[in-house]
């Protein structure tokens, strides 16, 4: 704040002053100058324009004859508190400027690096990484239309084994009837089947949290449990959105999206969440 | 000029001192150190920790994949450095159950996270080196740089069995004149110990009269081991660093952002000192 | 004083702003309207140091409190938690212990700058009482802090502080368990000693550091001659002849202090954390153990001076209250100084050879009960012979620090007597730029105004 505003009482336009009187343009100057914060009222440059007629006419003269900048040939921008300084040797402006940018530059990467480090600290710590780090699961104690819950990085992650019924349910939906068949818009690897929402047909890993405003769906996977037309799926208790055996929404859900798919690689009997199936973590 | 004396005797009360010999015997350690930056001697000294000190102790606020700061891949940690869990983000555990070790040992062995910041890193070298045999106490082993320490040399099999000769300086009249010859002798042979060695000072009161003797002990290395006294000498080494290590793993960036804070702020300082001047024109 | 200003916007925002909230007026009073006087020196960089280290220290500190646990199962964890698993926590943490001593740096170069120029005296006492307020503040704010890493010396310092009023006749006792809210130090007492050092004393602080300025910006700053600048105004302006507005000129003067402060922080916090020992204590590397007390302990080096006079002081008549009397007299007699000194002049320049020779005194068994206190008493030896058997102790050191219990004291209560019969010299009407000859041009500057 300091620094900026050294830079506007620096960079405030030069006023001209033909046609008024130069005792005035003086006066004129004090008060912008009071106006920027720079010079304090009733400072002695203020006191200058009260000097004795004799005075002020010699302390003008002088600095007239400084003709390095005619703009600012009537008087020098800053209060000289060095009396005889005042009178000899006006301030160098551009050279100021140049002090101040130098110190801004320097100053400003010094602040930027002090911050820096506050903001890391804000970051998950090794400990959260570490509690989030790859969960494995054995698939040999999942029975087929048996769904578990494990937890990774604090969400609930359904791992679930899908008969053949349930599989061939995926295919009797039509695509109308949901928002995003083809899991365009949802969150979901590349290397998982669009309709299936797997890596093979039978086992599905999904994150068990309503893309609508996070709650966990319950299961409804007997056929005909919310409706005639009900092949089996999940029903968020919030606020109804219901999801198929490959939690996509259906239309007319408030769910936006399908439920999220995490990385995941499957081993022979080995599951291990939050990898990619060429060994990278999430 | 009163200001500047002022300050300068202020600077010299800030001035740490090195001794390290308060509460315990003077110790003199012969023997090599390793640098931090000695990425092979961090992995040898890692080896040893694991191998040896995580039986009875803990690390329990080191994690195993922090150790990827010593250029060793996730799968050589696991594969050569986990023993106690699997999981590479958990915390250096205790082979043993804290539980076990109250009943063995009587205590919990301490938890080694920061063991080199506590008992000082080179205190800690003196340490581990500093094991002999001592049929006189029930765990059979004694320390020059902690006496009477509850550890036992775990290390022996490497080190071979240490004994300690203790002389005593004591005046007696004749050929030791008095209490300050004693002194004298005794420090000469402690400082000319080519081995470890302590230096102590007894005082006895017997009789209403105060005896006074000095007393060097030299460590007399065992041959028995399976590394020779040069080959254990740098295996402390490491395992001293490596343990300097756990104790701040951020250590070494700590000194390179260092360098880079303290050039930064440099510039800045010159950029400072012309502002100011510039201003000041206006005043001097 | 700053909202009976008018606002210097004749239209816009800010004149609307103004309006309702004395901006612009404030800055102009504090800042570019402050007439401070143009002479100072080296020694008045650490008023501003102070609160750039206090700034510091409530920042790194909000950040402390988002990771660590006042509780004495988890604390310890917590501090090597922030040390390892948070991302430059280790920055933050080093920061906060640095922080702490280089307070006390600063503070104690600050206080003996207004002892070298009389800064306490009329009409400056309050200002001098509120900095006194200010240092037993922070002297709390230490203690309790101090506690939180939940070391060895953590616990066994606040052990051996709070039993200092189990020393107080009658009530002591139970006044140290009230304190501690168990029967040692322990959970409960870690836990309030936190909700002290995070929140009750840091706002104390703020207020106290608040009137120190106010009171400071009322009546205008002293300067190394210790004369009124304000005696000497501009008879048309009114603006004294020898100040120059706070803001720029102390401004960018200020900048080149805080940039060298800042290096000198910098190369602890990176290359020596722990000073040696010092600033972090190599037995609070050790967790609190109730049932182990360390073979050495010390406190923190700025209490260092007091804790040797308590140690100093013999119990007299069975009791072992009177070296906490001295110790709590040590850190209360500062509040006395304005109306104990009666010089003439208030600047070390014009004083005379009485006050010079007590200050001295003062400086020297001042830092002599530093050093003692960091040190066993056996450090230098102990009296053999004869004055084995008259003296009551024969550790050589614990009569130096009596001896300069004495000293420390002496300065004091001797000032309203070596402060009148002084022979000073004459004080300058207007500033001057210090030890003469004086530099030519200002030695013109002067004459020609």
């Amino acid at each position: 704040m300091a620094t900026g505003s050294f830079a506007t009482s620096l960079n405030r336009p030069q006023r001209h002053s033909h046609g008024t009187s130069r005792l005035f343009a003086l006066a004129e100057r004090v008060q912008s100058d009071k106006i920027s914060g720079l010079i304090p009222s009733g400072s002695a440059l203020e006191a200058a324009v009260e000097l004795s007629a004799s005075e002020r006419n010699s302390s003008l003269a002088t600095c007239e004859r400084d003709g390095r900048n005619k703009n600012r040939a009537y008087a020098p921008s800053k209060p000289y508190w060095n009396h005889e300084k005042r009178m000899s040797e006006p301030v160098n402006t551009s050279r100021r400027r140049m002090a101040i940018a130098t110190a801004v530059v320097p100053g400003a990467i010094t602040g930027a690096a002090v911050v820096a480090p506050f903001v890391a600290t804000l970051a998950p710590s090794e400990r959260a990484k570490a509690a989030g780090a790859p969960v494995e699961v054995d698939l040999s104690t999942i029975k087929p239309g048996e769904k578990v819950n494990v937890e990774w990085r604090g969400k609930v992650v359904w791992v679930m084994k899908r008969t053949p019924e349930q599989i061939a349910s995926l295919e009797k939906i039509p695509a109308s009837q949901l928002s995003d068949a083809s899991s365009k818009k949802s969150v979901q690897p590349s290397y998982v089947n669009a309709k299936t929402r797997s890596i093979t047909p039978e086992l599905v890993v999904m994150e068990g949290v309503c893309t609508h405003l996070g709650c966990s769906p319950t299961s409804k996977l007997t056929p005909g449990e919310l409706g005639n037309d009900w092949l089996g799926g999940f029903y968020c208790p919030c606020h109804g959105s219901k999801f198929d055996v490959a939690g996509r929404v259906f239309t007319g859900s408030p769910a936006p999206t399908n439920l999220s798919v995490p990385d995941h690689k499957i081993d022979g009997n080995k599951l291990v969440i939050g990898i990619t199936p060429d060994g990278k973590e999430a | 000029m009163k200001a500047k004396f002022l300050l300068a005797s202020l600077a010299v009360a800030l001035i740490p001192s090195l001794s390290f010999a308060a509460g315990g015997p003077e110790v003199k350690i012969v023997g090599t150190t390793a640098d931090r930056t000695d990425v092979a001697s961090l992995q040898r000294g890692a080896r040893l920790f694991v191998n040896h000190c995580l039986n009875c102790h803990s690390a329990q606020y080191m994690r195993y994949n922090r150790l990827t700061d010593l250029k060793l891949t996730p799968d050589q940690i696991k594969q050569n450095l986990m023993f106690t869990t699997d999981k590479i983000g958990d915390t250096m555990k205790a082979a043993i159950s804290p539980k076990d070790a109250k009943e063995w040992f009587g205590a919990v062995p301490p938890d080694l996270s920061v063991m080199a910041r506590s008992y000082t890193t080179e205190r800690l070298g003196a340490y581990l080196r500093g094991f002999y045999k001592d049929d006189t106490r029930e765990i059979g082993w004694n320390n020059l740089v902690s006496p009477n320490i509850g550890m036992p040399h775990v290390l022996h099999e490497l080190s071979g069995t240490n004994t300690v000769k203790a002389t005593v300086f004591k005046a007696d009249g004749k050929e030791v004149k008095d209490d300050s010859a004693a002194k004298a002798l005794a420090q000469k042979a402690f400082i000319a110990s080519n081995t470890m060695a302590t230096f102590e000072h007894h005082v006895e009161k017997k009789d209403n009269k105060v005896e006074s003797s000095y007393i060097v002990k030299t460590m007399v290395p065992g041959t028995d081991g399976r590394m020779t006294p040069p080959q254990f000498d740098v295996a402390m080494a490491d395992l001293t660093n490596f343990m300097d290590y756990v104790a701040e793993p951020h250590k070494a960036k700590r000194i390179q952002l260092g360098i880079l804070v303290m050039f930064l702020l440099s510039i800045l300082l010159a950029a400072a000192i012309w502002l100011k001047k510039e201003f000041w024109k206006d005043v001097h | 004083m700053a909202s009976n200003t008018p606002s210097m916007f004749k239209s816009g925002f800010m004149k609307w702003f103004d309006e309702r909230l004395p901006l612009t007026p404030t800055i102009k009073a504090h800042l570019t309207e402050y007439y401070t006087p143009k002479n100072f020196n080296f020694w008045y960089y650490f008023g501003s140091l102070a609160m750039l280290v206090l700034v510091l220290q409530i920042v790194t500190g909000i950040f402390l409190t988002m990771n660590y646990k006042p509780d004495a199962a988890t604390a310890f964890g917590s501090v090597e938690y922030i040390m390892r698993d948070v991302d430059y926590g280790w920055l933050i943490r080093y920061m906060h212990s640095t922080g702490a001593s280089m307070f006390f740096v600063v503070v104690y170069l600050h206080m003996c700058r207004g002892l070298l120029y009389g800064s306490y005296r009329k009409p400056r006492e309050l200002i001098w009482i509120f900095g006194c307020l200010i240092y037993l503040t922070l002297m709390g704010e230490a203690f309790f802090g101090y506690l939180l890493p939940w070391g060895q010396m953590s616990f066994w310092g606040a052990q051996v502080i709070v039993n200092l009023f189990a020393a107080i006749p009658v009530i002591g006792p139970e006044l140290a368990v009230w304190i501690r809210g168990d029967f040692a130090v322990g959970d409960a007492t870690l836990n309030r000693f936190f909700a002290f050092h995070v929140i009750a004393l840091p706002l104390v602080l703020l207020g106290l550091v608040a009137a120190h300025i106010v009171a400071l910006h009322e009546v205008g700053s002293n300067n190394p001659d210790g004369i009124e600048i304000k005696k000497n105004k501009d008879p048309k302006t009114g603006i004294p002849l020898d100040g120059i507005p706070f803001h720029p000129y102390f401004t960018v003067k200020d900048i080149v202090g805080v940039v060298v402060f800042l290096m000198i922080f910098s190369a602890i916090v990176f290359f020596m954390p722990e000073m040696g020992g010092y600033f972090l204590e190599y037995n609070n590397f050790v967790p609190a153990d109730p049932l182990k007390t360390p073979d050495h302990i010390a406190p923190v080096w700025y209490f260092t001076p007091y804790y040797s006079i308590l140690r100093a002081v013999p119990p007299f008549f069975g009791l072992q209250i009177w070296g906490v009397i001295a110790m709590g007299a040590a850190t209360m007699i500062f509040f006395a100084l304005p109306w104990l000194d009666r010089g003439a002049v208030k600047s070390i320049r014009y004083r005379g050879n009485h006050w010079k020779t007590f200050f001295t005194i003062f400086i020297v068994c001042f830092l002599i009960l530093g050093y003692l206190g960091v040190k066993p008493t056996s450090v230098w030896g102990q009296f053999g012979g004869a004055w084995a058997s008259i003296l009551d102790t024969k550790d050589v050191a614990t009569w130096v620090a009596r001896l300069c219990t004495v000293g420390y004291f002496a300065f004091f209560v001797l000032m309203p007597w070596y402060t009148k019969v002084d022979k000073t010299k004459p004080e300058p009407t207007r500033v001057t730029w210090g030890d003469a000859p004086a530099k030519p041009k200002h030695g013109a500057h002067a004459a020609a105004e």
